[in-house]
């Protein structure tokens, strides 16, 4: 009796264990009809008239579109909500022929009206992107049903490109935004949570933490004709070892945002995964203190850009950096391709360094980066060891991003050197050089001119760029302003960041965009 | 009556025990360098936005102004807004607690179920080769750093043989059981969701012994120690002597008489799992308090980090409330007065 009792315990053990290892049995590969991308950091919420982060690069593109897209391989501003436009001769009246046939994922349909709608309302919430919009809008008017006309305060050159942004210029359906408003909150509340707007894919569910599930919208303009898939899933993935295991487990279709070069070798040597490193508009630079002594000394700025280890700084990315030449990725329209270069030339630094009065030994300064961007505190160790040699005292000071906000608020807090990274907001040199050198658009009013760099002259001539209609003469402004920059040396040009990408073999149609370099062109993609 | 005197005695103590922990909690963040508005402003914001942000927020306002707004938005059951995901803070943890409800739950399982019956069979082959065995077994555990033993279980169990899911609470292509506790096993259970039911269960199976393992040995050496005391009691000998089966002797006599000291563990342990969630959860993305927790604490949001303290201290405290009453059905002599 005792045996069999235990007979029939170690048979329910053997079998509850094997269902559980077998009962569904798990995927060699993710089904051919949906995408499964991970991303390391979860988006909080997905009102895109709120969210202004790279966490909701794979996710707004599925959802929403904008009135016209920025093609990175041609430069050219492409249609996409608009199928026309016509700029004054002035340049600040913009008018916009809205795509017709054009229905959002509860219906409705896309006009005029819709555009104003959604960029109003992006005003009036005056949140993150919010600035792009009321900085340059004066007046967003319907003309006739199918024709918007947005009037600026005053001629913006790039002002197309701005609307290309991938934050704050998404058309999201003015029906739900009725239907779901609550105590004029502008559906904050709804759009929180959910999403609606024309793209080909619409939110079905999000389970908070762990994963947002679209399926295809039949209604969409495009149509579905040729390779797509039917469902996108991305997965939430915090952990970047086992981001680089699921990949490799082929549970993972695709990843970008979060796969940090240092990666890059555990992903090699399975032949099923490509990967590949591009170039994004984000650039890290090390930006120095001129407010004070003795980096408001030209000289010694200029020293210590000689006294920079350009080339061993690229090994903080792994390997998959290429040297920044000039301030500005060559691929960001604007750059200027004859700037002149920095090299490493520590006898030259020290002379410059005499040539200030400063002797050696007698000069110690600081360096800081935050936690969420390692990079910066492995390129200052490195710069640490070569100041040294030169008898330059380096006190290197890691602040996480809430601290480094505190740092950079004011000239007295900010370190005599910030190693720092900028993102572009819209695909154009301006969008790199105004907030990072502008002498007003310093951290504390809504910029980024960490160093508090001022140069009259140059304001002026970024102020003549930035209203500048004609592109060519736009560009000739913004390439002299970085000639002035790099002679002034106010900041050390490091690596334009590299960004990894990383899928399945089985994946097509994936293109690059390196301004919103965590997204993917979902659209488009689809698995063999 | 005295019992439920004792209960609401302690029901008021546990309100302190909160006061003080919300209170220390409180000021200590609110000293870090830095400035929560700011950072959620994003990094254009200009300054009228972040002084908007600020206002909401109430940092504008003096320190003491600002605790006193926090008690009494507490006394009325609201915690406040977090600043990163820009919900009520009440509305995410209901969220995410369930998750950390769930594994630790399940850990504590696998410390008691798996635990007790070891201690006690190394107790009873004392000095044999099992009873070192298990003592090895349980130093390893106790000393191995539960995220590390985490990134062991994936490679081997899902990287290199690929049998369980290393991840999350359910695969990208199983349907959440409709919600109704939040415990995806027990809402299968509830819902009759097969699929859901064993995948989830899947899911829980390496969390579970990254997390449990420490406790695990914990319990194990405790069991083993106290059952070795009570081997050498009188009534014990008279048990072994009246003839009784060694069943009878072990399960009436040594472990009833082991328990009290054992469930003491078990309450403490609680704790300890709660807390040891945080990078457990990191490790396998399971979207509980733990990773909720560990943004917060990146992004400086204040009532968040507020909001997953008062849910532990409560958890922790009505737990080991409950394992004191159950002392009484243990140990008939133990009166609460």
């Amino acid at each position: 009796m005792v045996i069999r009792r235990k007979r029939v315990y170690v048979a329910v053990l053997v079998g509850a264990l094997s269902l559980l290892l077998y009962g569904t049995p798990l995927l060699a590969s993710t089904p051919a009809d949906t995408l499964v991308v991970g991303t390391l950091q979860e988006i909080s919420l997905v009102d895109p008239s709120i969210d202004y982060s790279f966490t909701g690069g794979p996710i707004f593109p599925a959802a929403y579109e904008r009135l016209v897209t920025f093609n990175s391989h041609t430069g050219k501003v492409e249609p996409e909500l608009a199928v026309s436009w016509d700029i004054s001769e002035d340049g600040t009246v913009y008018t916009f022929n809205v795509r017709q046939g054009v229905q959002f994922h509860d219906g409705s349909a896309l006009n005029a009206e819709s555009v104003k709608i959604a960029f109003d309302r992006t005003m009036k919430i005056n949140r993150g992107p919010a600035w792009m919009l009321r900085d340059y809008v004066k007046e967003v008017a319907v003309v006739s049903p199918y024709v918007v006309q947005i009037t600026l305060k005053a001629p913006f050159g790039p002002f197309l490109k701005v609307l290309t942004s991938s934050w704050g210029m998404s058309i999201m359906s003015p029906k739900a935004l009725a239907d779901h408003e609550e105590a004029g909150d502008l559906a904050q509340g709804w759009f929180h949570d959910n999403m609606c707007g024309t793209g080909p894919y619409k939110l079905v569910s999000w389970t908070k933490g762990q994963q947002m599930v679209f399926e295809k919208f039949d209604a969409y303009w495009r149509g579905w004709d040729g390779n797509h898939v039917d469902r996108v899933i991305v997965r939430v993935v915090p952990d970047p070892t086992t981001l680089v295991m699921m990949l490799r487990n082929a549970d993972i279709d695709i990843a970008s945002y979060g796969l940090v070069s240092e990666l890059g070798p555990s992903l090699e040597g399975a032949p099923h995964l490509v990967t590949e490193s591009y170039e994004t508009y984000t650039t890290e630079a090390a930006f120095m203190n001129t407010t004070r002594a003795p980096l408001d000394d030209v000289r010694v700025r200029r020293a210590m850009s000689y006294s920079f280890p350009y080339e061993g700084a690229l090994q903080a990315y792994g390997g998959y950096a290429e040297r920044l030449i000039g301030q500005l990725p060559p691929s960001l329209p604007g750059f200027d391709p004859n700037s002149q270069v920095y090299h490493q030339d520590l006898a030259l630094a020290k002379k410059l360094l005499t040539e200030a009065g400063i002797n050696e030994g007698s000069l110690a300064l600081e360096c800081t980066w935050v936690t969420e961007q390692p990079t910066g505190g492995r390129i200052a160790e490195l710069w640490q060891q070569d100041l040294a040699t030169i008898g330059v005292t380096l006190k290197l000071t890691e602040v996480n991003a809430a601290g480094g906000w505190l740092r950079i608020s004011s000239p007295e807090t900010t370190a005599d050197f910030t190693i720092t990274r900028w993102g572009v907001d819209y695909p154009d040199a301006l969008s790199n050089l105004l907030p990072l050198y502008k002498s007003d658009l310093t951290p504390d009013k809504g910029g980024y001119n960490i160093g508090r760099y001022s140069n009259p002259y140059v304001d002026q001539l970024l102020i003549q760029a930035s209203q500048e209609a004609n592109v060519e003469k736009a560009v000739l402004l913004e390439q002299e302003v970085q000639r002035y920059i790099t002679d002034d040396a106010p900041s050390i040009f490091i690596v334009a960041v590299p960004q990894l990408v990383c899928y399945q073999d089985t994946v097509k149609g994936f293109v690059y965009d390196p301004g919103y370099f965590s997204s993917f062109n979902l659209y488009n993609m689809y698995k063999e | 009556m005295a019992y439920v005197i004792y209960v609401l005695k302690r029901c008021a103590l546990l309100l302190l025990v909160i006061l003080g922990v919300v209170t220390l909690t409180f000021f200590v963040s609110h000293v870090l360098p830095a400035d929560p508005a700011r950072l959620s402003g994003g990094i254009r914001a200009r300054p009228e936005q972040v002084e908007a942000l600020r206002a909401k927020l109430n940092l504008d306002k003096p320190i003491l102004t600002q605790y006193w707004l926090y008690l009494r938005g507490l006394s009325r059951g609201d915690l406040g807004t977090s600043v990163r995901t820009e919900q009520p803070v009440s509305r995410d943890l209901l969220t995410y607690f369930p998750a950390t409800l769930e594994l630790t739950f399940s850990a504590v399982m696998l410390a008691m179920c798996v635990g007790i019956p070891l201690g006690v069979l190394s107790a009873t082959s004392r000095r044999r080769f099992f009873d070192f065995g298990v003592r090895t077994f349980s130093v390893g555990a106790v000393s191995i750093p539960s995220f590390w033993l985490g990134l062991m279980l994936q490679l081997v169990f899902y990287m290199n043989l690929n049998l369980l899911p290393c991840q999350g609470r359910l695969s990208p292509f199983v349907a959440p059981p409709s919600h109704t506790t939040g415990l995806y096993v027990l809402d299968s259970l509830l819902a009759w969701n097969g699929a859901a039911l064993v995948n989830s269960l899947q899911h829980l199976v390496l969390p579970t012994l990254a997390l449990g393992a420490g406790s695990l040995a914990v319990m194990t050496r405790m069991t083993r120690s106290s059952v070795l005391e009570v081997l050498r009691t009188d009534y014990v000998q008279t048990a072994w002597a009246k003839g009784l089966s060694k069943q009878a002797v072990l399960l009436k006599h040594v472990l009833r008489n082991a328990l009290l000291a054992i469930s003491t563990v078990i309450g403490l342990q609680i704790g300890a799992l709660l807390a040891g969630s945080i990078p457990i959860e990191v490790v396998f993305s399971w979207p509980g308090v733990g990773s909720y927790a560990a943004k917060a604490i990146t992004f400086v949001d204040f009532n968040a980090i507020l909001g997953v303290t008062i849910i532990s201290a409560v958890a922790y405290a009505v737990l080991n409330l409950m394992i004191d009453l159950l002392y009484l059905s243990i140990d008939p002599r133990i009166r609460y007065v």
